[in-house]
């Protein structure tokens, strides 16, 4: 397996992936205490070292899946902030139209399929994809994501089984937060996730989810056994949420030293730090990708903002496979 | 606000009109008085205007398409506001403004069993086709009708699509029946039975439709007396052979030569019988009860008298067959068991005529210039002044009069 | 022309359907298998001879996965044909029917569509309870599917063509005693065939057939159930009750225009089904034409069902839940003759 390290200009590049990320869910989380952002959220905070580095490693026409906690992997994969930001706040010029919100983010057309909320639910349905690919004589492959509490459902076991006897081109991201909404592994999984991949007879791999790098590096090598025909792999990536479950979740149920060590490991800051320390990138123009990001997200807000809610007949549209325009 | 843009009725007799084609299309912005299509009716080509101004949507016929008048061909919508989608029948997928459904392209149909939704017209004029004469009412109107006797036929209908519903079968037409009687105190309040409720309703009826005039004559009742008598002698099974009877075969004999009066009013002419059908007017329990004793001038008094005990005996008793309660085409009360001589019988709707019989009463009567004791008895004959004139009327009962007093007339 | 099974009729449309468009394709249980049974009910016998084991995927046994990766599949551009091996697994993969499939086209704001087809038996053949169901009415319930349940082999072949072409997901409920020949033999199967054309033929969705024309009586029901409703008014006709009997074909969407327009003429109903009354698909019937039809009708819609019961394992217990002729017979006569 060669390193790949990726050079310089990328790793800034991933840095600014990583802050668009970082200060959208934060924009998010304010302006859902204004009540502006509907419904429920589920954040990404301290975790966009796994969405940018899978992402990194894929082309525009790969394909990812994600789950109830999507808006790290669509932004990574090229979803347009102004798209997300709308849908959020139930507009009609939202990336779903309005009609699936937070835990449905995705834009076919960058290659994110829109998110599915049942937990383990995408696992089967990038099994699908894979296979459609096999058909198909390309070598694109899918990107899975899904968390640590995925594993135990039955719809990972029938999809990683599947895929891997099909050989099918999946990479199967599970990002490991430790924590399945408040019940930490400890208490439900009882042979660690990486090593359930020999049970499939493919790889499995444990990285520093906090390392970009690291996953960018891990990923690299799945897409390129992937893209080969050799079959699917499964990346374990490390990670924390330094925020809640959802929004509303204060997280009393993890230790307060956990979150404080998991915070100094943020993605962000490591790499911050590791670009200036390596002279890969100087403190103005972190200052200046941190202003675009920040300007950009403004600029998602207003056009959230003032677009139009759809109208409510709008609600009987879409049903059916006759009216998909795409 | 959208508003409909209407085919409108211009007197064409057709009451339709073809779309010859439309000058705007939807998403164009309009303004009142601007012509959006060219209609041709049986009349003339003309164009149809806009009625309010906005943008035309929801085109819903083409070019060539032929319509009925007063039919919503399209809409117009304020800048801005979107149509309301027409109702669909779910599964079907809703077809968005200007965009074509792309359904798999079958090559060749199966046997088709009918495909699209017919309206409700369309379900109704199938339903007459097949079940003529069915009212349109609900089944709760249709089970409190039958429950007071009231025909459908008689009811409008203030429902959809004219169906009768409940409210309609207690419209004060019919015969309201207050909800909440009042309480008046000394008096205590019963609702009508059915039976009373059906009575009520044909004698209001009788007295709305019909103007009815009662002539009266006082015939002398001796050979009738002396007749009755003959026949209980001489007929078995006759010891009750009563006047009723006798009457039944008189007014038969008399209607047989004067038959305009064996007939009714019916949708503006005068509907005669071939056939003589008498009702009788029996009391029971439960009120008036008319069986009829049908081809009276047919039978002998001995046939109609048998008839008339046991229509009487089931009448009371409540069994008698709906095809003997009805069809009849003249009727007979008699009252005279109650003393009563002269009165004012209601015509039995739908009929043209009744006969009321008083008491056979021992009474002096002057014959031959000398006052005598003798018996009389007194008719009224109540007719609708609409079928006949009092002449004619009036000729009736003077014949009915000779009967009684000459009998033997009859088998003349 | 030819004579076909159903069985046979399902073959052949997938033949024509994978020959005409490379993206069809089948996944499912023993589907393939070189000397196999071609699936549970031979119904893809034969198929991978001709396309390979590429095109016929024999899955394990997942039916998450292979209703899961049937929706990915549709998702990036394929025209899959799943199946399970009887309805009654469906159950087992219900996250991905109603989760997954049903949902994404809506979800994503009409720019994702699924264009699957998901293919399992229904009916009631001394098997037990867990190899019994007829679970029509569960996916009528579920936005998003369309359902067809073909009750001949002529509409077998043009309803699974149409399936194959239109781009939502479609699940076909066959009758595991209608197979008939070419198939597996079942006791109590029937035996029946039709004429194929040999020009190829879609059926669309939505349109019923009115299988026997009558004026006494309306009588829509679907599957075996039909076939037992044309059996049942031969009889009733030999007592002077004329019977219509009404095939749906496809419950979704259902063609609620033929079943009004009978009972315009005949002002009552019959629903004749072999799934549970209790919110069976004949439920919903009923409360639609109680609805578009109130003015037409002349004695309560009433529904032969089978008893709110799993199905019991011994042919007496079976039969006595299935609505049999008999059933049929008496009910239809009673409700012609007012008794009800």
């Amino acid at each position: 397996m060669t390193s790949v390290t990726p050079p310089p200009n990328q790793l800034l590049q991933m840095y600014r992936g990583m802050v668009r990320i970082r200060k959208f869910e934060e924009k998010v989380y304010l302006l859902f205490l204004e009540g502006k952002v509907l419904g429920t959220i589920h954040q990404y905070q301290g975790q966009e070292a796994v969405a940018v580095g899978v992402c990194g490693a894929l082309r525009r026409d790969d394909c990812l899946t994600s789950t109830h906690r999507p808006h790290g992997h669509c932004i990574a994969k090229g979803v347009s902030l102004d798209s997300m930001m709308a849908e959020l706040f139930g507009r009609a010029t939202g990336c779903c139209k309005a009609k699936g919100g937070s835990m449905h983010m995705g834009d076919i057309s960058v290659g994110a399929v829109p998110a599915i909320a049942i937990v383990a639910g995408g696992v089967t349905l990038a099994a699908g994809m894979g296979l459609a690919y096999k058909f198909q004589h390309n070598d694109r492959v899918v990107a899975c994501f899904f968390g640590d509490g995925a594993v135990n459902e039955g719809a990972f076991h029938e999809g990683v089984n599947l895929a891997a006897i099909k050989q099918l081109p999946v990479i199967f991201v599970c990002e490991n937060n430790f924590y399945a909404a408040s019940t930490p592994m400890q208490l439900t999984t009882p042979v660690g996730i990486a090593e359930r991949a020999a049970a499939y007879g493919i790889p499995g791999v444990v990285v520093d989810g906090n390392d970009v790098a690291a996953v960018y590096q891990a990923t690299v090598t799945a897409v390129a056994r992937a893209r080969r025909g050799e079959g699917p792999t499964l990346i374990e990536c490390q990670t924390y949420r330094t925020v809640g479950h959802s929004r509303g979740d204060p997280g009393a149920y993890r230790p307060k030293e956990e979150v404080e060590l998991w915070k100094q490991k943020d993605p962000i800051a490591r790499l911050r730090r590791s670009l200036i320390a390596d002279e890969a990138a100087t403190e103005s123009e972190i200052a200046v990708i941190e202003a675009e990001a920040d300007r950009e997200i403004e600029t998602a807000v207003a056009f959230a903002e003032a677009s139009p809610p759809p109208q409510p007949e709008d609600a009987l549209l879409h049903v059916y496979g006759e009216q998909v325009t795409a | 606000m959208a508003v409909d843009v209407l085919i409108p009725n211009a007197g064409q007799t057709s009451g339709e009109a073809t779309i010859l084609r439309w000058l705007k299309k939807p998403g164009d912005s309009v303004k009142i008085g601007e012509a959006l299509l060219e209609v041709e009716t049986d009349k003339a080509t003309m164009e149809v205007e806009a009625t309010a101004a906005g943008v035309l949507q929801g085109v819903r016929y083409e070019t060539g398409a032929v319509v009925p008048v007063l039919t919503a061909v399209a809409v117009i919508v304020e800048a801005g506001e979107r149509p309301k989608p027409p109702a669909r029948p779910s599964g079907f997928p809703f077809k968005e403004e200007g965009e074509a459904l792309s359904p798999p392209a079958p090559i060749r149909h199966a046997r088709r069993g009918g495909g699209a939704q017919p309206d409700s017209g369309d379900l109704l004029a199938i339903m007459r086709a097949h079940r003529p004469g069915r009212a349109l009412a609900s089944p709760l109107a249709r089970a409190l009708a039958a429950d007071t006797g009231l025909a459908l036929t008689a009811v409008t209908g203030s429902g959809p699509r004219g169906r009768i519903m409940k409210r309609d079968t207690q419209s004060e037409a019919i015969g309201a029946r207050p909800s909440q009687p009042t309480t008046e105190p000394g008096s205590r309040w019963i609702p009508f039975s059915a039976t009373r409720r059906t009575i009520a309703e044909r004698m209001a009826a009788s007295w709305r439709e019909a103007p009815q005039v009662t002539l009266t004559t006082e015939a002398d009742a001796e050979a009738l007396a002396r007749l009755r008598a003959q026949f209980q002698i001489d007929l078995p099974d006759a010891d009750d052979l009563s006047y009723t009877d006798l009457f039944v075969k008189i007014a038969a004999a008399a209607l047989r030569e004067q038959p305009q009066l064996n007939a009714r009013v019916e949708d503006g002419g005068i509907r005669l019988f071939d056939a003589i059908h008498i009702g009788l007017a029996v009391d029971t329990e439960r009120g008036l009860v008319v069986p009829v004793i049908r081809e009276a001038d047919r039978k002998g008094v001995a046939q109609i008298a048998r008839e008339r005990r046991d229509l009487a005996e089931r009448a009371r008793g409540g069994r008698l067959r709906p095809d003997e309660l009805s069809g009849g085409t003249f009727t007979l009360t008699n009252l005279g068991a109650f003393e009563i001589d002269a009165f004012t019988p209601i015509v039995n709707p739908p009929e043209g005529a009744v006969l009321g019989v008083g008491r056979i009463v021992k009474k002096p009567v002057v014959r031959d210039d000398e006052l005598r004791p003798g018996m009389t008895v007194v008719l009224s004959l109540t007719f609708d002044h609409r079928l006949v004139d009092g002449g004619p009327a009036a000729r009736f009962l003077q014949r009915i009069k000779t009967l009684v007093e000459k009998p033997h007339l009859l088998i003349a | 022309m030819k004579r076909l099974s159903i069985a046979e009729a399902l073959r052949e449309a997938m033949r024509e359907e994978m020959q005409r468009d490379e993206r069809v394709f089948l996944l499912g249980e023993d589907i393939g298998i070189p000397q196999g049974f071609g699936g549970a009910f031979t119904v893809t016998l034969g198929l991978s001879d001709e396309f390979g084991h590429e095109r016929v995927v024999d899955t394990p046994i997942s039916e998450k996965a292979i209703v899961g990766a049937a929706v990915g599949a549709a998702m990036m551009g394929m025209r899959p044909i799943a199946d399970v091996q009887y309805s009654d697994f469906l159950f087992c993969a219900a996250d991905e029917i109603v989760n997954q499939a049903a949902k994404m086209t809506y979800m994503s704001g009409g720019t994702v569509k699924v264009p699957m087809v998901l293919r399992a038996p229904v009916g009631a053949t001394n098997r037990g309870a867990q190899h019994a169901q007829s679970p029509e009415g569960f996916f009528m319930h579920v936005p998003g599917w369309k359902v067809a349940v073909p009750a001949t082999a002529y509409d077998a072949k043009g309803l699974l063509k149409t399936a194959v072409r239109d781009d939502s997901p479609v699940l076909i409920f066959e009758h595991k005693r209608l197979y008939g020949k070419g198939g597996r033999k079942e006791a109590g199967g029937l035996d029946l065939t039709s004429d194929i054309p040999d020009e190829e033929y879609c059926i669309p969705f939505g349109q019923a057939v009115i299988r026997r024309e009558g004026s006494d009586l309306t009588v829509v029901a679907t599957l075996l159930m039909m076939h037992r409703s044309l059996a049942a008014a031969d009889l009733l006709a030999q007592e002077g009750i004329n019977v219509e009997v009404i095939d749906p074909r496809t419950l979704v969407p259902f063609d609620d225009g033929t079943v009004l327009a009978s009972v315009a003429k005949t002002g009552k109903l019959l629903i004749v089904e072999e799934d549970n009354l209790t919110g069976g698909w004949g439920a919903e019937v009923a409360a639609r034409v109680a609805d578009a039809g109130f003015d037409l009708l002349d004695a309560p819609i009433k529904r032969l069902a089978s008893y709110d019961v799993p199905m019991p394992f011994a042919p007496v217990l079976e039969n006595f839940v299935v609505p049999s002729v008999e059933r049929i017979v008496e009910m239809a006569r009673a409700i012609v003759k007012g008794k009800v």
